[in-house]
């Protein structure tokens, strides 16, 4: 404590030099800490919006031409997919898309009015596949046939259809009979147009007319923490188990995370690269300013040797100074960027995302800290070693 | 306490080659409470042998005792150590560190050797600022204050700690007459009150005549000049 008492006031008695050799210490772990947390930040942004979009981590997206396999009934088939998957500890989801006519004026016959709208019929548990918060009520009852079964919107269909408990009524074609449904729950899927989700079960249980006759589908599927490979074997194993050849199967990752990863990977190690020398830089100034002044201060460190002071104690005393600043200069640089990271990353999301903001990452902050301990230490060591060599007879000599 | 010195001698090398002994036989002994004068030209080794009696320095060969107790051969933090508990330094040139107030100048030698309270520190500060008459400058900075005002900071240091022996190097070099006068009597008496011995190292004879036993360094050697 004393010692570091003892370096505390050192650096407030020389401003100027302490003033120096911080600034360049501060500017280069800004832009490591800046480096860390841009990376970590947008790249969950990235993968947040791309899981939204196209599913967790890996999935893996495959068509289904249920058509295809004919004879077998779709709740067999829903059924002989879930257990494939399911399994494996993994989850999938069957969607179809479909343009229907939509009604929010459930009223009299004569004066309702429809509006194209796009239907996703969905099996299994997109929801799990897909990163999308419940935003009101609850996600689709998808395997079950239920009446009348309920459907869920997105953030623009709620603007459109109404919320949970209003009821819509679902026309699959101009001369068909309008099915009402119930609005079950609200959720964000990063999609900007209205968007209607439904049990794929309940839809054909109940309005068979619904489904296209060539019934073309994508079955998602997603095995949390295993390979992508892991995943195109398990999609391959529930399509052989529903009759169809496993080479006429050709999964593929939705999307394009890997790129965007990618490119960011690139970007980050060119601004680590950019860091790294400015961290050098500042350490050698630390160095340099710390050689510097050592002319300066030979008096005193010779005074303070001729008072008692041992070899260990001057060196102790310059490393103290130089660690202590170099981590206050961290603190000041993790704080900056982390106000940043507050302000900034609120804008960075689009708001029909829902997504909740990326936190501060922790990593950002052990990094910088880290880099900052280090440059202080390895800085301050040979003017710390010229220091403690300072002879006290040098008062006598003067 | 005895501190004792035997046969001191030290060689140092000339810049143009071959060496200058600076001391040969120097031996002198200082008791408790004595104030003891140690006169020369200028280059004779007075500051050499301050510097070896303070332990800032190693003799080339001759022995330093502390109440019977070698000590030169100790090593360095042994040495720092014991400057730290039995030592005091005053210097030519008061040696305050420009950028601490007084206060904290005095407080150096406490933050080096056995640790103390705060509050102990505190107060010892405060009664060796006192003691020098400087009790209401203690938050001036050195160069606030005039010569004599800064040797007697220095004197404060010097005390602080409670030291057997004060060595005091050319205390009054850097002052005028009438100032080199009071801080000599404040430096002998503030001394004489702490129970500490003082060895004064002067080319002044009017400094020298303040003191218990004068000696003469010459050609290495120190001899007895007179007994006050």
């Amino acid at each position: 404590m004393r010692l570091i008492r003892d370096a505390l006031r050192d650096m407030r008695a020389h401003r100027i030099r302490t003033a120096l050799g911080g600034l360049s210490l501060f500017l280069a772990l800004l832009s490591l800490a800046g480096t860390t947390v841009v990376g970590t930040v947008v790249e969950d942004l990235f993968v947040a919006r791309e899981e939204q979009l196209n599913g967790r981590v890996p999935t893996l997206a495959t068509s289904l031409d249920i058509g295809s396999v004919g004879a077998v009934p779709l709740d067999e088939l829903i059924s002989t997919i879930a257990a494939e998957i399911r399994a494996r500890d993994g989850e999938f989801a069957i969607i179809q898309e479909k343009t229907v006519q939509v009604s929010s004026t459930p009223g009299d016959e004569l004066t309702r009015e429809y509006v194209d709208g796009t239907v996703s019929l969905v099996a299994g548990r997109l929801d799990q596949v897909r990163r999308l918060p419940v935003l009101e009520g609850r996600w689709l009852d998808s395997d079950e046939h239920v009446y009348p079964g309920g459907i869920v919107v997105n953030m623009a269909g709620r603007e459109v259809y109404g919320g949970v408990g209003d009821v819509v009524l679902l026309q699959g074609s101009p001369h068909a009979t309008a099915y009402p449904q119930r609005i079950v729950g609200v959720i964000s899927d990063g999609v900007g147009g209205a968007m209607i989700y439904q049990s794929l079960s309940s839809a054909v249980h109940f309005q068979p007319h619904v489904i296209d006759a060539v019934f073309s589908s994508e079955l998602l599927v997603h095995l949390p923490g295993e390979t992508v490979r892991e995943v195109a074997g398990a999609i391959r194993d529930a399509s052989a188990a529903l009759g169809v050849p496993k080479d006429s199967v050709q999964p593929a990752v939705k999307g394009d995370l890997d790129s965007l990863l990618g490119n960011l990977a690139m970007m980050e190690l060119g601004f680590g690269v950019v860091s790294g020398v400015m961290l050098l830089v500042a350490m050698l100034g630390l160095l340099n300013i710390g050689l510097a002044t050592f002319r300066e201060r030979a008096r005193e460190l010779s005074l303070r040797r001729a008072l008692g002071a041992t070899r260990l104690r001057i060196f102790g005393l310059v490393v103290a100074g130089t660690t202590l600043l170099s981590l206050g200069v961290a603190v000041i640089a993790i704080g900056v960027s982390y106000l940043a990271v507050a302000w900034l990353t609120p804008r960075l999301i689009d708001p029909a995302s829902a997504l909740a903001p990326p936190g501060y990452p922790m990593l950002a902050a052990v990094i910088s800290l880290s880099a900052s301990f280090g440059a202080g230490l390895i800085g301050g060591l040979a003017p710390a070693v010229a220091a403690a060599r300072t002879s006290p007879t040098r008062l006598l000599r003067a | 306490m005895r501190l004792k010195a035997e046969g001191l001698a030290k060689v140092y090398p000339l810049p143009s080659g071959g060496t200058v002994d600076i001391l040969s036989d120097a031996s002198l002994t200082v008791e408790t409470g004595e104030i003891v004068a140690v006169q020369g030209a200028s280059g004779s080794g007075k500051s050499t042998l301050l510097a070896l009696l303070g332990l800032l320095d190693t003799p080339d060969a001759g022995e330093i005792s502390i109440d019977d107790a070698c000590v030169n051969r100790l090593p360095d933090n042994r040495r720092s150590d014991l400057r730290a508990k039995k030592l005091g330094f005053v210097f030519q040139n008061y040696s305050l560190l420009p950028h601490l107030s007084a206060r904290e100048n005095v407080e150096l030698p406490l933050m080096h050797g056995p640790r103390m309270a705060r509050s102990q520190a505190r107060a010892a500060v405060l009664d060796c600022l006192d003691a020098v008459g400087l009790a209401g400058r203690a938050d001036a900075r050195p160069r606030q204050l005039s010569g004599g005002e800064q040797q007697r900071v220095a004197i404060a240091r010097a005390l602080v700690r409670g030291p057997a022996v004060v060595l005091a190097d050319e205390p009054t070099g850097a002052l005028d007459t009438g100032t080199a006068d009071r801080v000599l009597d404040l430096l002998c008496s503030v001394a004489t009150e702490a129970g500490a011995a003082l060895l004064l190292v002067t080319h002044d004879p009017n400094v020298a005549r303040r003191a218990d036993r004068a000696l003469f360094l010459r050609d290495g050697v120190l001899e007895r000049t007179s007994c006050a």
